[in-house]
C-alpha cells in the first residue's frame, strides 16, 4: 500500500491516484485544477471539471488551460455542476455514486481515451457537521473504486467552509494537500483490509475517530486492520483506535489487528488490544 | 513464650508489606506455613507465586492442605521488565480486590537475581505508596543464598514490615518511597556542555528531531525513543507553551530530557504504577518510563524535567 504523502503541486498524478486538495482561496484551487487537467490532457485522458457555479463560470475558471476550447470541442473536456454528478436525492448511498464514476471511466476508455480524470470541488457536500460521516464514507468508497480503475481523482475542499472536518476527509486520500501542514495519516480500504499509513498523534486522533466511523459504515463482516505501514501512533491515537475496535467487536464484528511495530505494540497492549503477528498468522 | 502471630495486628482492612529474608529451607517453612494456615482459618484466599525450590518446600510442608491454596504459581517466567510485571500484577490485584474479601500472598520475586530484574526494588517501593487500600498481606521472600547483598539491602529498605520470629514489626531499615527512589534512580547532574538542545512548540517537530538523534546514537531503539519523548513533550506542552528537548551521552546511555516551565507537581512515583484502563490521562509518563531503560524526574517552582536513559 502506498504510504500517505504530502502533495505540494497538483502534478505527477496517474491513474488510480486519489488526491485531496484543501484550499483557502478559489484562485489557488483553480491553479491546481488547471495543472491537474493539463497533465491529464497530455496523457490522453477524458477530463471532468466539477464545481458549484454555472457552466460559463466553470469554463472561465479554466482560461489558463491553453487547449481548453479545443478540448471542449473534441469532447475531451467537460464542465459539470456538482448536483449533476452527485445526485442530491441520492447522496445517502455512496455505492451508487461510486458506480456512476466507474461507468464514466469505462465509457471514456471505450471511446478511446486512456482513462478518466476528475477534479471536483466537493465543499458543498461537507458543509455541515452532519455531512461528515456520509462524506467520509463516500470518499472511502471512491478511493477503493479509483484504485481499481483507470481514474485519477482530485477532491477539492474549501478549508474555510469545511473547517476541522477536513482532517478526516483528507485521511481518505493517500495524497494530501493541506494549507500550512504536512499530511499526517490516511486510511485505505481494499476488500476487508483496512490499512492505516502515516503518523497518528493526539492532534489528529479525532480525525481518526471520524475516519473509523466511516469504515464501520462502509464495511460489513470481518475486518483486518493492517498497521504495518503506520510510522507512528501515540497514546491518544491508540486510545481512539482501541475504542473503535471495541465498538465494532461489540457490534459482533470479527476484527484483527496486524503488523504493529514494537513501540506501537506497547501502546496497543496498554489498551488491551491484541496484535496478531504476520508470522503467527502464517503459522496458524 | 507468647504464641506466634503470623500477621501481627493486621485486620485485613489495608495493605501490609513484609520483606522476609531467609538463609535456609527451615526458615521459609517456619515463616510461610503458619502464615498460610492462618489464612485458611480466616477463610482468606492464599496465593503463592514463588521459585521452584520454595514451591516444592511449601507443597511438601502443607501436605493435603496445598489444595486450599487459591493458586500456586511459578515465579519463573513472570518477569517482563518492571513495568510489564507490575502491569500484570496490577491486573490480578484489581481482580482480587473486586472480590471484596481480604487475601494474602506469598511472593518470591526470583527475578531480583537477574541484572535486569533489580529495578523491581523500585516497584516494591512504589506499591507502599500506591496500594494502601488494597486488602492484602504481601509476604515477600528473599533468599540470601541466591540474591546479592545490595539486593537484600534494597529489599529491607522497601518493605515497611520485618519478621521478628514472633510477629511482624515496623522495619528499622524502611525508607519512604520518594527517598528510596531518589537514591536508586540515576543521579541528577547538570547536562554536559556538548548536549544538543532545542525548544519546540509542537510534538511533530520534537519527533523528527529526536528520531534523527536516536537513529544516530541508539540504532534499533528509534521507535521507543520517539514515542517516549513524544508523550513527554505532550505533557510539557500541556503544562507550558513550549518544551525544551535535550540529548547527550552519559555512562553508556543516551539521555533524552524533556523540560517545561509549567508549575510542576512532583510525585516521584508518577509513571511507575499502571494507569487504569478507563483512565484517559496518566498513560504518557508510564509508557515513557516503560520504554526507556531508566528514567528520573525533577520538579520545582520553575518547571518539570524528565530524563530518559537508553543503553547505547
Amino acid at each position: 500500500m502506498a504510504p500517505v504523502r504530502t502533495l505540494h503541486h497538483a502534478a505527477g498524478l496517474r491513474a488510480a491516484d486519489h488526491a485531496c486538495w484543501a484550499y483557502t482561496s478559489h484562485r489557488g484551487f483553480v491553479g491546481a485544477a488547471v495543472t491537474f487537467l493539463a497533465e491529464g490532457g497530455q496523457l490522453g485522458e477524458r477530463l471532468l471539471y466539477v464545481g458549484t457555479m454555472d457552466d460559463d463560470e466553470l469554463t472561465a475558471d479554466l482560461a489558463a488551460l491553453p487547449e481548453r476550447d479545443a478540448w471542449i470541442a473534441e469532447g475531451r473536456l467537460s464542465v459539470h455542476h456538482l448536483d449533476d454528478v452527485y445526485d442530491p436525492q441520492d447522496r445517502s448511498e455512496p455505492a451508487a455514486q461510486v458506480e456512476l464514476f466507474r461507468k464514466e471511466a469505462a465509457a471514456a476508455v471505450a471511446e478511446g481515451f486512456s482513462g478518466l480524470r476528475v477534479v471536483a470541488d466537493v465543499t458543498n457536500l461537507a458543509e455541515s457537521p452532519e455531512d461528515l460521516n456520509r462524506m467520509a464514507a463516500y470518499e472511502l468508497s471512491v478511493d477503493g473504486m479509483i484504485a481499481a480503475n483507470p481514474v485519477t481523482g482530485l477532491c477539492a475542499y474549501d478549508e474555510r467552509r469545511v473547517g476541522e472536518r477536513i482532517g478526516a476527509l483528507a485521511a481518505m486520500h493517500t495524497l494530501q494537500h493541506r494549507t500550512g501542514k504536512p499530511a499526517s495519516f490516511a486510511v485505505t480500504l481494499r476488500g476487508s483490509t483496512l490499512t492505516v499509513t502515516g503518523e497518528i498523534d493526539s492532534m489528529c486522533a479525532d480525525d481518526l475517530h471520524h475516519a473509523l466511523d466511516a469504515v464501520q459504515d462502509v464495511t460489513d463482516g470481518p475486518l483486518r486492520i493492517d498497521l504495518s505501514s503506520l510510522d507512528f501512533i501515540d497514546v491518544a491515537g491508540t486510545r481512539t483506535l482501541a475504542r473503535a475496535v471495541a465498538r465494532m467487536v461489540d457490534d459482533g464484528r470479527e476484527l484483527r489487528v496486524h503488523g504493529a511495530r514494537s513501540a506501537s505494540r506497547r501502546c496497543l497492549e496498554l489498551f488491551g488490544l491484541d496484535v496478531v503477528d504476520e508470522g503467527e498468522e502464517a503459522a496458524s | 513464650m507468647t504464641a506466634v502471630q503470623p500477621t501481627g495486628t493486621w485486620t485485613g482492612q489495608e495493605f501490609a508489606h513484609e520483606g522476609f529474608v531467609f538463609s535456609d529451607d527451615d526458615e521459609v517453612v517456619g515463616r510461610c506455613v503458619p502464615f498460610a494456615r492462618e489464612g485458611f482459618d480466616r477463610d482468606e484466599q492464599v496465593l503463592v507465586v514463588a521459585g521452584d525450590g520454595v514451591r516444592q518446600l511449601l507443597g511438601d510442608a502443607l501436605g493435603a492442605d496445598v489444595a486450599k491454596l487459591a493458586s500456586l504459581t511459578r515465579a519463573e517466567g513472570w518477569w517482563h521488565g518492571g513495568h510489564g510485571t507490575l502491569h500484570a500484577y496490577d491486573r490480578d490485584l484489581q481482580g482480587l480486590q473486586a472480590s471484596g474479601r481480604p487475601w494474602r500472598l506469598i511472593a518470591e520475586p526470583v527475578w531480583l537475581a537477574r541484572d535486569d530484574g533489580r529495578e523491581w526494588s523500585r516497584f516494591e517501593a512504589v506499591t507502599n505508596r500506591c496500594y494502601p487500600a488494597m486488602r492484602y498481606y504481601s509476604l515477600c521472600l528473599h533468599d540470601r543464598r541466591r540474591l546479592p547483598p545490595d539486593v537484600i539491602d534494597a529489599a529491607r529498605r522497601t518493605h515497611p514490615l520485618v519478621w521478628t520470629g514472633q510477629r511482624p514489626e515496623p522495619s528499622p531499615w524502611y525508607e519512604d518511597t520518594a527517598e528510596f527512589l531518589r537514591h536508586t534512580e540515576p543521579a541528577w547532574s547538570a547536562p554536559p556542555p556538548d548536549a544538543t538542545a532545542a525548544t519546540v512548540t509542537d510534538a511533530r517537530t520534537a519527533r523528527s528531531l529526536v528520531a534523527a538523534a536516536a537513529r544516530r546514537e541508539v540504532p534499533g531503539r528509534e521507535d521507543d525513543v520517539v514515542l517516549a519523548v513524544h508523550e513527554l513533550v505532550l505533557n510539557a506542552l500541556r503544562a507550558g507553551r513550549r518544551a525544551r528537548v535535550s540529548t547527550w551521552t552519559s555512562n553508556g546511555h543516551q539521555v533524552f530530557e524533556v523540560a517545561d516551565t509549567g508549575a510542576g507537581l512532583h510525585d516521584p512515583t508518577a509513571g511507575y504504577v499502571p494507569p487504569s484502563v478507563d483512565l484517559t490521562t496518566g498513560r504518557g509518563l508510564w509508557l515513557a518510563r516503560s520504554l526507556a531503560d531508566d528514567a528520573t524526574l525533577r520538579a520545582d517552582d520553575t518547571g518539570t524535567a524528565v530524563r530518559l536513559f537508553f543503553r547505547r
